[in-house]
């Protein structure tokens, strides 16, 4: 038997579907720690994430049948953690989570993804992730997506299924949503 | 093992929650492609509809089509249209939710790409025959609520009266007009705002005549005007709600 870790996710799925349940555990290995702390700093709760998470690697598992394996799992599995995490802000209440986002309407043109991909070092991640508990959802979800899980602007686009370009729009609204939230933050202490 | 992947795999190998099927995937789609069709032919039937029954009520070349013509074209939509609209939305939304593990569209985008697309295309339906031979076949075999439909009055708001004809010129008088209306009636009509007639009343011309039906069954026109041109020069239906408020009742 070939090293589990050398083959790619959706090989896996294919394999699990044709009856090899047991490679599922292969799957929760690989995302178990990124959801988590994908969970963890979107709804912003410790309590409930293991089982957020445990009901999204249930409902990937049951759906799985439907998982187009030409496209990336990885976007797919974030998917699914998305709509829990906004299922369990709505049920918890406090934050507001809008159906309708008028930024998909009219995505703004010039909001591409640069050649070099941003990225943080473990100081700035920290700032952000004090930070991000006083941001609105849709943008602390976003910059979640892109800092923390690093992911392109197009699997971010799959996951929270809006254009390209209003990925790019909510990236920048979410750091100056941040930069506001970190001088308020800076003048209150 | 972790804790997590302990209980999942425990609960996938026992059999307490099972893999949904393939077919019944496919089933879900293949529903969901034929509903959304479903409400775009009929949105497209009732927007073209609607165009066509104010069409043939006249409304359409009304000078006034502003504000109230406007609230007056949307009470003139059958009721289905809205709640129909209003279906779609919610089964677009269930079919979005059910199918929540999928890679689709935005709904809001797709929703209104059906919206716009029934619109477009219901106005080019609306200038085909198709509603036409749809009503001459429903007043030859139904009696039922397409033949209702189609042949309802649509009163033009706040104008008592107010008749809006289509018709072609027999014969002109010095303020006089004979025209043959599309349904083969011969009528007298008497160019009440229009004097001296225009010049484009000739023989032939196809008219639109905005006006009442008066008791000596002469047409009172307060506008006459050539069929296919344009909404007129500005004001010019502000003169005519003037003409119309003078005609003797």
């Amino acid at each position: 038997m070939p090293n589990l870790s050398t083959i790619a996710d959706e090989k896996l799925v294919e394999r699990i579907c044709q009856g090899d349940k047991e490679l599922f555990g292969e799957l929760i290995d690989r995302y178990e720690a990124k959801l988590t702390r994908y969970v963890k700093k979107f709804t912003q709760n410790v309590d409930d994430v293991s089982d957020i998470v445990q009901t999204i690697f249930i409902k990937g598992y049951t759906n799985l049948q439907s998982f187009d394996t030409s496209r990336s799992f990885n976007s797919w599995i974030y998917r699914i953690a998305h709509n829990e995490s906004v299922n369990h802000l709505k049920k918890r209440g406090g934050e507001k989570v809008s159906f309708i986002d008028f930024d998909t309407f009219f995505p703004h043109p010039f909001a591409k993804e640069t050649a070099d991909k941003e990225t943080l070092s473990g100081e700035e991640k920290q700032i952000l992730e004090k930070s991000l508990k006083n941001i609105s959802p849709k943008y602390r979800e976003v910059l979640i997506l892109y800092f923390y899980e690093e992911l392109t602007y197009q699997d971010i686009a799959d996951v929270l299924r809006i254009p390209i370009a209003t990925v790019g729009v909510r990236i920048r609204r979410g750091k100056e949503a941040l930069k506001e939230a970190l001088t308020t933050n800076h003048y209150q202490s | 093992m972790t804790n997590i992947k302990n209980k999942i795999l425990n609960i996938v190998e026992s059999n307490k929650v099972t893999m949904i099927p393939k077919w019944k995937f496919v089933l879900y789609s293949v529903l969901g492609v034929f509903g959304l069709l479903f409400s775009f032919l009929t949105l497209v039937f009732f927007a073209s509809l609607a165009v066509f029954l104010l069409s043939t009520a006249g409304l359409m070349y009304m000078p006034l089509f502003g504000l109230k013509a406007t609230a007056q074209f949307l009470m003139s939509l059958p009721m289905l249209f809205g709640a129909i609209a209003i279906i779609l939305l919610f089964v677009t939304e269930a079919l979005a939710r059910k199918h929540e593990f999928a890679f689709k569209k935005p709904i809001a985008i797709t929703l209104l790409l059906i919206t716009t697309i029934s619109i477009i295309v219901s106005f080019f339906l609306s200038r085909t025959p198709f509603h036409f031979m749809l009503r001459n076949y429903m007043r030859e075999h139904h009696t039922g609520m397409m033949k209702t439909m189609y042949d309802r009055p649509l009163p033009f708001a706040d104008i008592e009266g107010m008749t809006v004809l289509k018709g072609t010129i027999l014969e002109t008088g010095s303020d006089t007009l004979q025209v043959q209306l599309f349904d083969e009636t011969i009528i007298m009509v008497r160019a009440t705002g229009t004097f001296p007639l225009p010049e484009f009343l000739e023989i032939g011309k196809s008219v639109i005549l905005f006006g009442i039906m008066n008791a000596t069954n002469t047409f009172e026109a307060v506008q006459v005007r050539p069929l296919g041109q344009g909404k007129g020069r500005a004001g010019e239906g502000r003169g005519m709600m003037r003409e119309i408020n003078q005609l003797p009742r």
